[in-house]
């Protein structure tokens, strides 16, 4: 198990590497002067210049930049944003609750929805109402996640008045709507998994050992087929936990609420670059490290992989 | 007594020959969902094509004819003149929100075409030749997995233009760089399960340089899985569009899309719905016709399904 924990370790950081040093060359060649970006038309100072200059290393060739960034990164100090001369850290400390909020609470409405559908599906596979339930969830699916945002706040908001519909003025409440919205892709997703890998389960031959058994059809299903076909599920619903952890740009944007995906957006608005490659960065070490917390969960689960 | 022996039937008297194409075929057409997707995929080509054919003029602030857009007529909700209202410049909503298909269709078309293009070249060479090509790909797929879509989305963008100077073909590069590496992943297995089969030991014993095996045995029998992400895709590809206008990074704010139509109608989503539900109705069947169509070829192609 170890060794195969390193063997994966190894193999994440040409990944990491790769992938950072392109946001930060992308980043360096957008358009525009990030520091005459945060002084509008006003002309700046010439020791102003030289002191963001030497702050932010913009004299140094590229690979140095990179290198020097990198050092910071490693020991977490992710620089000042350049807009407002916060440190990125504090912004994150912030803004990550609020995130985490959010995607707790879509994974919680994904896992109440999809589990139920997709046991229900599996077990009238086919029928009208499995046929009828494919079409829903992929109407679910085609609805991007902006229209499905403000058509809740038109009718959940406005119409009906049931929620809140911009901020995280109202708490917990706050959120309910923006996770719901969330959560709806992913429930579309989720219960098809569920269907799929119940599916797949009812044809082993561990089940039919337990029929054979003599095993009520009721405890079959529960103790046999159910528990085994969760695993994946489950699996799944901390990936999108995981994901969510990094902020939903479209829905937080739609609703308000300043977690790390409606920071990325004003960041790239003001061109504040060090935020940008700093939520970018850290977006990229959430995936990774979630990516390999699943395949040690996995290893863990299905021995074969471990050696494979 | 003609004790001849007759010659095997030419192929066209005897029953129809089964090919993987012909089979899916077969199963395609009884399903009502195939054609129903059909039907709307060919509607909004059409709407893209010839929007003259849905409404008379073009329409737009600039409208000489005056019959499309009255400012004096703005925001004037659905009636027997208007059927979708107007907008805020009082122009005509049926006939911004038919105009709109056809950039959502150019991005959706090319940009999918731009990623399945390089997916299928790079994850072709990397599946068939392995070794250090493929590792190579292979980690700079990983890289862009890694960064969330439209980040990089974000990302690219800023990086290619500015605001002002967006145009439709921007958008599209940005969409279709973003879209490749699923498709190298994708092919490249389809490619690894294929090339050690039988016909193409048997084509490579023939003689058959490397090229011709990818070409005219591989390519053909590994493609039925990216023809339908592919399909699938240009759904999604249709939301991002939107979703990238609607963030302000995508088309500029005076282009006739979807995406900048719920835009301005977020803005005033109280007073004004029918500027929200109208693109929005246009936009989720748009997209949902394409994934829908993709669901359909995902279970024709797969013979397990059969």
């Amino acid at each position: 198990m170890l060794r195969y924990f390193f063997r994966r370790v190894v193999q994440l950081i040409p990944v990491f590497f790769i992938t950072t040093f392109l946001i930060f060359l992308v980043v360096r060649i957008i358009p525009g002067d990030p520091i005459q970006a945060q002084f509008g038309e006003r002309r700046i100072p010439e020791n102003l210049r030289a002191a963001y200059i030497e702050r932010y290393h913009f004299n140094e060739p590229l690979w140095k930049q990179y290198f020097l960034y990198m050092r910071d990164v490693l020991s977490f100090d992710l620089g000042d944003s350049v807009a407002s001369q916060r440190p990125i850290n504090d912004i994150f400390r912030e803004a990550i609750p609020r995130s985490a909020t959010l995607a707790g609470l879509s994974v919680f409405f994904v896992a109440l929805f999809s589990i139920p559908m997709g046991i229900f599906s599996a077990r009238h596979k086919n029928s009208k109402a499995d046929n009828s339930f494919l079409v829903i969830t992929l109407i679910m699916l085609a609805i991007p996640p902006f229209v499905l945002g403000l058509l809740a706040q038109l009718f959940f908001g406005l119409r009906w008045n049931l929620f809140p519909i911009s901020g995280v003025g109202e708490g917990l409440y706050s959120y309910i709507l923006p996770a719901l919205v969330i959560s709806t892709s992913l429930m579309a997703i989720e219960s098809r998994l569920m269907r799929t890998t119940l599916l797949d389960t009812f044809r082993e031959d561990y089940l039919r050992t337990a029929r054979a058994k003599g095993l009520t059809e009721g405890r079959v299903f529960r103790i046999h087929a159910l528990r085994n076909a969760l695993i994946p599920i489950v699996t799944v619903l901390g990936i999108d936990f995981g994901a969510l952890l990094g902020g939903t740009i479209v829905t937080e944007s739609v609703f308000n609420i300043p977690g790390i995906g409606f920071q990325i957006t004003r960041a790239i608005v003001q061109r504040d670059t060090t935020i940008i490659t700093g939520i970018s960065i850290f977006l990229v070490m959430a995936y990774l490290l979630i990516n390999l917390l699943v395949d040690m969960i996995y290893a863990w689960l299905d021995p074969r992989i471990r050696y494979d | 007594m003609t004790n001849v022996i007759h010659p095997p039937e030419s192929s066209s008297t005897v029953d129809e020959s089964r090919t993987f194409w012909r089979d899916s075929w077969r199963i395609l057409r009884r399903r009502w969902l195939f054609w129903f997707s059909l039907i709307i995929i060919i509607v909004f080509i059409a709407m893209a094509a010839f929007p003259e054919a849905f409404v008379a003029p073009s329409p737009g602030p600039d409208d000489p004819s005056g019959k499309f857009c009255l400012l004096t007529n703005d925001r004037l909700a659905p009636s027997a003149e208007h059927w979708y209202g107007t907008d805020v410049q009082g122009c005509d909503y049926y006939a911004q929100v038919t105009h709109g298909a056809r950039v959502s269709l150019i991005v959706a078309l090319f940009a999918t075409l731009f990623s399945v293009t390089i997916g299928i070249l790079l994850g072709g060479l990397a599946g068939f030749y392995g070794g250090w090509l493929d590792a190579f790909v292979s980690r700079i797929a990983d890289g862009f997995f890694a960064l969330p879509y439209l980040v990089g989305a974000i990302i690219v963008l800023s990086a290619l233009t500015t605001q002002g100077s967006r145009q439709i073909w921007h958008v599209t590069v940005a969409i279709g760089s973003l879209g490749w590496p699923a498709v190298v992943r994708l092919y490249r297995s389809t490619v690894l399960q294929v090339k050690n089969l039988e016909y193409v030991q048997a084509a490579r014993a023939l003689g058959a340089s490397d090229g011709r095996i990818i070409y005219r045995h591989i390519l053909p029998n590994a493609i039925a899985p990216t023809l339908v992400y592919s399909t699938i895709g240009m759904g999604s590809v249709i939301a991002v569009e939107a979703t990238l206008s609607f963030l302000g990074i995508g088309l500029p704010i005076n282009s006739i899309s979807w995406g900048i139509m719920l835009t301005e109608a977020g803005n005033r989503i109280e007073n004004t719905p029918h500027l929200l539900i109208f693109p929005s109705i246009y936009l989720i069947v748009a997209s949902l016709g394409f994934v829908l169509m993709g669901e359909q070829l995902r279970e024709a192609f797969d013979p397990r399904q059969r």
